[in-house]
Formats: structure tokens, sequence, C-alpha cells
């Protein structure tokens, strides 16, 4: 079965729905509208829609950004990831997040960030595979949450300086 | 508009996003939750129940859910909307109280015309509703996080904000009293109202006066945990009982920022998380009682770190300890209190100290030393502050604390140098510098620095290909602490001979002046720093044994890592690591938090390849060397049991006991030092497994290659400390 990858089309108002539709299917309480629209009028070059040739809709999506983290360095972040139940395990997820790493690689991010549940293991299995690290765990137990893990992915080395010295450089290496 | 253009305030971002909700969106806008028929028809001037019997019923079921509610919100980690604020007779008193606020409970009575509603109830909502005031206020003070630890959304509701506690205690009490005279069968209820009515009592631990200093009154403590204790063996009244009291209604009826959300049932739990939050709360006042710096210090490290406290025990620990009117427990300044902390380890006994005792106040060199301990008491309470944050933000806390310490640490040893050159040194028995300062900065520094690094297995925060670098950092660092301990033990062991050899000089000398001047400065430093040093002589003494423990367990974990790298069933290279990024950036990353600190000085990224290199095992003699490779890591961890062993024992014995040659500081935090040293007793047995198992599977001639028969797992052995996990062999299926 094929499987084409394809950026968003930001003025097809249908690709949104399906974005939608495909993220809240495993989330508990939904992001609304006013996320998506966030994430894909700022940075539709970011989002990446998978569509397999046996149906019309897209089967699986990432979401990203990226941002100036504390005026140090560039940060991508990916936001959301979802593959339809039917067709996960066929390496999918896997080519949306390299996609979308390549480009934001291009645009010259220093570092990948995300966060993702600790019982996630699927998704830590399938960062951890391609070079994130564990940076922290944040205690989550809020409304039974349980624990995150805030993972990076160092593209440059300006990822493996604290930004105190970033800012500084002056202090930090004299 | 076209799909592509958004109207976007500049301050709107993620957090913005995530937090917003949506108009007719079912799990977004609480104005679209449904009620029940007895939701909504609901209503707290009606007294429920048709007899008296099931009137009593009645208000025992809503007391009783409404009590559990409050640890449902706390110890469950709720909001206050689908716990406490469910209640109806909560809202309904709290939206009259907010709209007609004042110093009585008058605009809060419910009015129903029966006393067991009017009175009994009343008293129960008031007295939770103080209670929430109470956690507000600590929530307030900032401590804990919002959102993580705590959630205080009253939903704009005013908490009986006017109303001092006197009022609440004595309706609490008028409503004891009725019960007890005039209704047989309230015994559960009686047991929720004196709970409640203790509960309103902690605010008063709250320091705020200067008589704090008596010591805490611990009854209402001991009566609250006896209450739920009795009330653990009433089973939760079912919820029919009083159907309709109970509602998410709130979420409906006011203004609510966040998306709708059901109510919490109770778990069952509840009463014993009173007993657990009784018992947190009496282990933090237990911290008054503390007779000096380090026992402060030990009592920090160990109260919250078995087990994570109740969210109100930690959350009033900070406050409790680091007062409002700028003292420690209301009995030292914050600048004595790091003193206090500085003379405890490495200050006592030293010619800086004695300059300091000599010379006045406006000099400058007291001046410029309080203006250090200014700095160190920032940083301190820092410290301080951070033991009582759940286990993840512990872990980060330190993370910003390094850095702190590190320039702390070039700061006063620029000034301890200046110091030397004013002729202020004080000197090691090889004649090197001892700097008292220098060195107590940099124990905290490498403590915090060693904490932090292994916490993070504690925390899962490392996959099994990074043990090696983790443990082999964690060992340079245990190296450098063993070092700077041995010095601090070597100088003071030199102080105290110099003092014992005063008095052989003065048998010597002749009478007369010299001799008097002598005899005076032996009395003196017999009285004032004998006695002192000896008990630090023992705390070091402690701290070494620790730290040598802690060196060779990590030793031991590279070896053992070191044999399963050496037979091919692990690496220590990220797996994929090079297709966007490299696995010298990926260690750079991780090891971030170190790479600006001045010393101990972060090995390169090859000096850490190199040193797996030189623990790796090859043929020719394999199993020889494998043996006798395993047979090192068994002897040293053997020797370092004994020194826990003996940890484990002056822990039990209790410090102060003459003939112990250690001191721990964990008079007060016994039962959690224990249970930490027993731990890492158990990882020195499991280690030691380990290594057999690993000799066993791996030693013999090998046929085929092991990875074909077994694979790395991390195994946390039963009971074995968390900051050890175990590089284990299964047999692959
Ligand atoms: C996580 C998710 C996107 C993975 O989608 P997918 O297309 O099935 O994943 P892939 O087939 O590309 O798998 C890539 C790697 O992920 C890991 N992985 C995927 N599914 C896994 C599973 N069920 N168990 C363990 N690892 C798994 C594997 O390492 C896999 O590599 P491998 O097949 O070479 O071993 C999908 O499961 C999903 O939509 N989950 C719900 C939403 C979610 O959790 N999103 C992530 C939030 S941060």
């Amino acid at each position: 079965m094929g499987i084409r990858y394809q950026p968003l089309n930001i003025s097809n108002a249908n690709e949104l729905k399906h974005i939608q539709r495909l993220i809240d299917a495993d989330l508990s309480e939904p992001y609304s509208i006013y996320v998506y629209r966030y994430f894909l009028n700022q940075w539709p070059e970011l989002c990446f829609l998978a569509f397999s040739n046996d149906t019309e809709n897209p089967v699986g999506c990432v979401v990203c950004k990226y941002e100036t983290h504390r005026g140090a360095r560039l940060r991508g972040y990916i936001g959301m990831l979802a593959v339809d139940q039917k067709y996960r395990r066929r390496g999918i997820a896997k080519k949306l997040v390299e996609q979308a790493i390549q480009k934001m690689q291009e645009i010259g991010c220093d570092e990948i960030m995300l966060e993702t549940e600790v019982e996630n293991t699927t998704a830590l299995q399938l960062y951890e595979g391609m070079g994130f690290i564990r940076l922290k765990r944040m205690f989550r137990y809020y409304l039974n949450q349980g624990d995150a893990f805030k993972l990076i992915l160092p593209l440059t080395e300006r990822s493996c300086t604290r930004t105190t010295f970033l800012l500084q450089p002056e202090t930090a290496f004299a | 508009m076209k799909p592509e253009s958004i109207i976007k305030d500049p301050s709107f971002d993620l957090f913005e996003g995530t937090h917003s909700l949506e108009i007719d969106n079912l799990k977004l806008d609480s104005s679209l939750l449904e009620l029940s028929p007895e939701e909504k028809r609901f209503d707290c001037s009606t007294p429920y129940g048709g007899s008296e019997e099931e009137k009593l019923k009645f208000v025992t079921a809503v007391a009783d859910r409404l009590c559990r509610s409050i640890m449902v919100w706390l110890a469950g980690f709720q909001t206050l909307p689908t716990t406490v604020l469910s209640c109806r007779y909560v809202e309904d008193a709290v939206r009259r109280y907010t709209d007609d606020p004042s110093t009585d409970l008058s605009s809060c009575l419910l009015q129903t015309g029966n006393p067991l509603f009017d009175q009994v109830l009343t008293s129960c909502v008031v007295g939770s509703c103080f209670f929430v005031k109470f956690v507000s206020t600590l929530f307030k003070a900032g401590v804990v996080f919002e959102e993580e630890d705590l959630n205080c959304n009253t939903m704009g509701l005013n908490m009986l904000s006017m109303v001092p506690i006197t009022t609440i205690r004595e309706h609490m009490d008028r409503s004891i009293a009725l019960l007890e005279a005039e209704y047989k069968h309230a015994d559960q209820l009686v047991l929720i109202l004196k709970l409640l009515r203790n509960l309103i009592e902690f605010q008063d631990y709250l320091p705020s006066k200067a008589e704090d200093l008596a010591a805490p009154n611990k009854q209402p403590l001991l009566d609250l945990m006896q209450c739920a204790q009795k009330l653990k063996v009433y089973a939760p009244v079912a919820p029919e009982v009083c159907t309709g009291a109970f509602s998410p209604g709130i979420q409906k009826r006011l203004s609510n920022q966040f998306p709708p959300r059901d109510i919490v049932e109770s778990a069952g739990e509840e009463y014993e998380a009173y007993v657990e939050l009784c018992v947190d709360m009496l282990k933090v006042l237990a911290v008054t009682s503390a007779r000096s710096a380090s026992e402060t210090l030990q009592f920090a490290f160990f109260f919250n770190r078995t087990r994570q406290r109740h969210v109100v025990a930690r959350a009033f620990f900070p406050l409790y300890l680091m007062r409002d009117d700028q003292t420690v427990l209301g009995k030292y300044t914050f600048n004595d209190f790091s003193k206090e902390h500085l003379l405890d380890f490495s200050l006592c006994g030293t010619n800086l100290a004695h300059e300091l005792l000599d010379a006045p106040e406006n000099s400058a060199l007291v001046q410029k030393f309080n203006e250090f301990m200014q700095e160190v008491s920032g940083i301190l309470f820092e410290w301080y502050q951070n033991t009582a944050q759940n286990r993840c933000r512990y872990r980060q806390g330190y993370n910003r604390q390094l850095l702190l310490w590190d320039s702390l640490q070039a700061q006063i040893e620029t000034f301890e140098l200046e110091l030397e050159a004013q002729g202020i040194k004080d000197e090691l028995q090889d004649s090197s510098s001892f700097m008292p300062l220098t060195t107590w900065v940099f124990y905290m520094k490498l403590r915090a620095m060693l904490d932090f690094v292994l916490k993070g297995f504690e925390l899962d925060v490392y996959k099994p290909w990074e043990f090696f670098s983790m443990f082999w950092y964690a060992y340079y660092l245990a190296q450098h602490l063993e070092n700077c301990l041995q010095r601090t033990l070597g100088f003071i062991e030199k102080l105290i001979t110099s003092i014992h050899n005063m008095n052989k000089k003065l048998k010597k000398l002749k009478a007369g002046e010299k001799k008097e001047k002598l005899r005076a400065k032996y009395r003196w430093s017999m009285e004032n720093d004998i006695p002192q040093l000896n008990a630090n002589l023992k705390f070091v003494t402690y701290s070494l044994m620790e730290c040598t423990a802690v060196k060779v367990l990590s030793l031991s974990q590279v070896f053992h890592f070191a044999v399963l790298q050496s037979s091919g069933l692990i690496d220590s290279k990220p797996p994929g690591g090079n297709k966007f990024t490299s696995p010298e950036f990926i260690h750079k990353l991780r090891f971030k938090t170190f790479a600006s600190i001045g010393v101990p000085e972060l090995p390169s990224y090859q000096v850490f390849e190199n040193s797996l290199k030189d623990f790796t095992i090859a043929e020719p003699m394999f199993t020889a060397k494998l043996a006798r490779s395993l047979a090192f890591t068994k002897s040293e961890l053997e020797g370092a049991k004994a020194a826990i062993d003996t940890i484990v024992h002056a822990i039990h014995v209790g410090d102060g006991e003459p003939n112990l040659s250690v001191n721990t500081g964990t008079r007060l935090v016994k039962e959690q030092a224990d249970a930490h040293y027993s731990a890492l007793l158990r990882t020195f047995e499991a280690l030691v497994a380990n290594g057999q198992s690993l000799q066993a599977k791996l030693g013999s001639v090998k046929d085929g290659s092991p990875a074909a028969r077994y694979h790395v797992n991390v195994s946390r052995p039963d009971g074995a400390s968390s900051y050890f996990p175990v590089l284990a062999l299964s047999e692959n299926q």
C-alpha cells in the first residue's frame, strides 16, 4: 500500500478538520480550535499529512512550530502526532516526524523538543529511536494525568549550551 | 475570511491556546453541561429526609462525602470545583457569603428550620471552607506548583476571608455539643465534625507572631488522626442517600475558565489520607527540635525522600522553617543560620572564625563576611525549599541551584585568597591552604551535583545505554567529594591535635605571662572549639563513609556496564543518533547542566569515550579478565557495605552516643534515614548477586554470541535504592 506525505494545504479547510479528527481520537480532553489555528496558521509548512492510496482522507499527521527559546536558540517543537489506528506500525509516524525534523533543520532550528507521557511507551520508542533523550521528568499527577518526559533532540552545538551562557558569551568563555 | 487568515493577539501563545475554551464544544463548554433532574431540583433550604433518623442519615452522608472530598482534592490532585465545591451546600454558602461578606457567619447559614442542617451541616460547610482558605494561603506563598501539585481554583468565590477562626471554632463546638446532647446515633457525624474541627486548627501552625517560639501544639493533629482512624471503619455512604447534593453544576452556574469536568467520587482511601497528612505535618513540625544546623540540613535532606509527603506538608515546610519575620524557626537570623552551617562543618576552630569573633562588628572583615552570609542564605534557602518539592521538581531545582553554588564558590574563593594575603589563613598538615568557606560551598555543590545525577535514575530519565556515562560521572563526582571530605577531616584532626598539644606545651612551660596566656587559650579552645570540632569530626566521618559507598556503587555499575558492553550486549551509543544529530551532541546535551561548572571540570566527550575503552574487556584471556574484574567489584562492594552498616548502626543507636565514631545528624528523621541506607544495603547485595549472575552467564568459554541468548533489562530489586537500578541479563524468549 503506497503512502504519500505532503505538507498541509492551509487553504483547504477540510484538511484542518481531518487533523482535528486524527488528533482528537486519542485525547481525553480535546484541544480547542484555537490550538489548531495557533499551530497551523502560523507554521503551515511544519504540518505534514500522510495519505494512503486506499482512502481519500489523511491517515496520519504531525503538527509542529518553531520559536526562539529564551532569546538564545531556535527551538522546534512537535506539538501533535497521530496515525489512524488501522494504519499503525507501518512506519508512517516515523516518516512524518522525519519530514518535520528535516524541515525544522533546514529552517535552522538548534533543537527539537516535545513532551510525552511516561506511560506512552510507543511514542517514547519512536522518538528515542531517533536520538531524542529525556531531559527531565515532569510531575503531573494533577487530574491523574501521570508524569511526562520532556524529550530533546539536539541539532546543533547551541542546544548543548545553557541559555545563560549563550546570552553572555563573554562570561561563558572568559 | 480565508482559511489561511487568523486574527490573533500577539500575546496569544501556546499556553493561552491550550487553556482556551470553545463555545458550543461539548467537551470544552461547561455551559452545555447536562444536569440530572435531581440536581436541578435540589434545594438547599429543604431539610431532606422524612423522619429525624433519615435526616440524620442524610446529613451524615453529605458531611462524610464533603470531608472525603477535601482529601480527594488534595491527595488525589483534583480541582476544587470537582470536589469540595461540587457540594451544593458549600456552593450555596460561599455564594451567599461572597455577595455579603462579613466577619460573622450570618450570610452563610443554612435556613431549613431543622438544626441538623442549620447548625450541624453549616458547621461542616464552614469548617471545610475555612480549611480551603488555609490551603489557599499556603498556595499563594508560591512554594508548590499550580496544576502539578495543587489546584486552588475557588471560582472567584470568597472562602470566608473575614471570618476569624474563633467564630468557626465556636460554631463547630456548638454543633458537637448539640449532637452529643440530643442525637444518640450520631457517632459518625460527631467524628466527622471533630475531624473538621481539628482541621481548621492547621491555620495556627503558620508562624505569624513572635511568640510562636513556643513548641507547636500537636494535639489537634493527634486528635484529627484519631478521628480519621475511627472513621476508616465506616464505608463511604452510598451516593444515592444524598442524590443531587453533589453536582458538577457549579461549573455551569458560575463563570468557569476550564473545560467541564465530572465530579470526582471518593476512592475509599480518604481517611487514610488524613492520617498520612497528620503524620506528615507532625514530621514537619519536628524540625523545631533541631539542635544544630547539620541536624536541620539532614532533616530537610531526608524528610521528603523515601516517600513524597502530603502536598500540604510540603507547602508548609519552607514557610514554617524560614519565616516571614526573617528568622529561621523564630530562633536564628538568616545570616546566623548560614554561619551555623559553616561552623558545623569546616569553619569551627579556624583562624578565620577566631578573627571574626575578635573583630568589631563594623570592621571590613565582619562586613564582608556578612555580605557573603547573605549570599549563602539566598542559595541555602533555595536548597531548603527544594527539599520539599515533588520528586520531579526536586531534581530540576538542582539544575538551577548548581549555577548559584558554582558562582558563589568562585567569589568566596577570591575572598579567602584576599584574607590569606592579609594573613588570615588556615593550613592543612602539608601546609596547603584549607579555605574553610570555599570547602563548605564545594561540599554543598558536589552533594547537589551527585544528587541531581543519581535522582535521574530514580526518575527513569536515563536509558540503559546512558548508564555508563552517568554512573561514571557519578563516580567522578564522588571522587571529588571524597577528596574534599578527606581534606576536611584531616584539617579537623589537625586542629584537635593542636589544641591537645597546647596542654603538653603548658606542662613544659615555666610559670609566667606566656604560660598564663597559653593556658587561657587552651581553656577557651577546650570549652568553645573542642565540642564542636568533635561533633564535626564525626559528621564528616559519616559523610565520608556515605560518599565512599556511593563511589563504589557507581564504580560497580560502571564495571557491570563494561562487562555487558564487552560481550556485545549493550552499547553506550544512542540508537539512531546519527540521522539528525551525533552521539557527541547527545552526550553534550545530557551533560549541559555541568558544562559550565568551574570545579570539578566536566571531562571532555573524548575522556568519557576513552574511559569506557579502559574498562572494556577484550580477548585474549577474556574469561580470566572478566573473573578478575568481577572479583574486584565484589570485594570493593563488600568493603563499602561495611561503611553503610556502620551508618545504619549509628542511626539506630542514635547520635550523641559517645562510643560512636560517626554522627549522622538524623535524630529527627531516623526512620527515613534508616529506610534510605537500608535500601543502599540491599543495593550492595543486589549488585554482588548481579556480578555473580554476569559471571555465570558470560564467564564460561563463549559459545556463540551472548546476544543470541540474552538481553539486558533494567531491574529495580525489591527494597533496593532507587538511585541504582541494576543492568541484569534475561534469557531471550
Ligand atoms: C505514536 C503513533 C503516532 C505511532 O504511529 P505509527 O505509525 O504506528 O508508528 P511507526 O510505525 O512509524 O513506528 C515507529 C517506531 O515507533 C515505535 N512503535 C510504534 N508502535 C509501537 C508499539 N505499539 N509498541 C512499541 N513501539 C512502537 C517503534 O520503535 C517503531 O519503530 P519500529 O517499527 O522500527 O520498531 C501512534 O501510535 C499514535 O497515533 N498514537 C496515539 C497518539 C500519540 O500517542 N501520539 C504521540 C504523542 S507525543
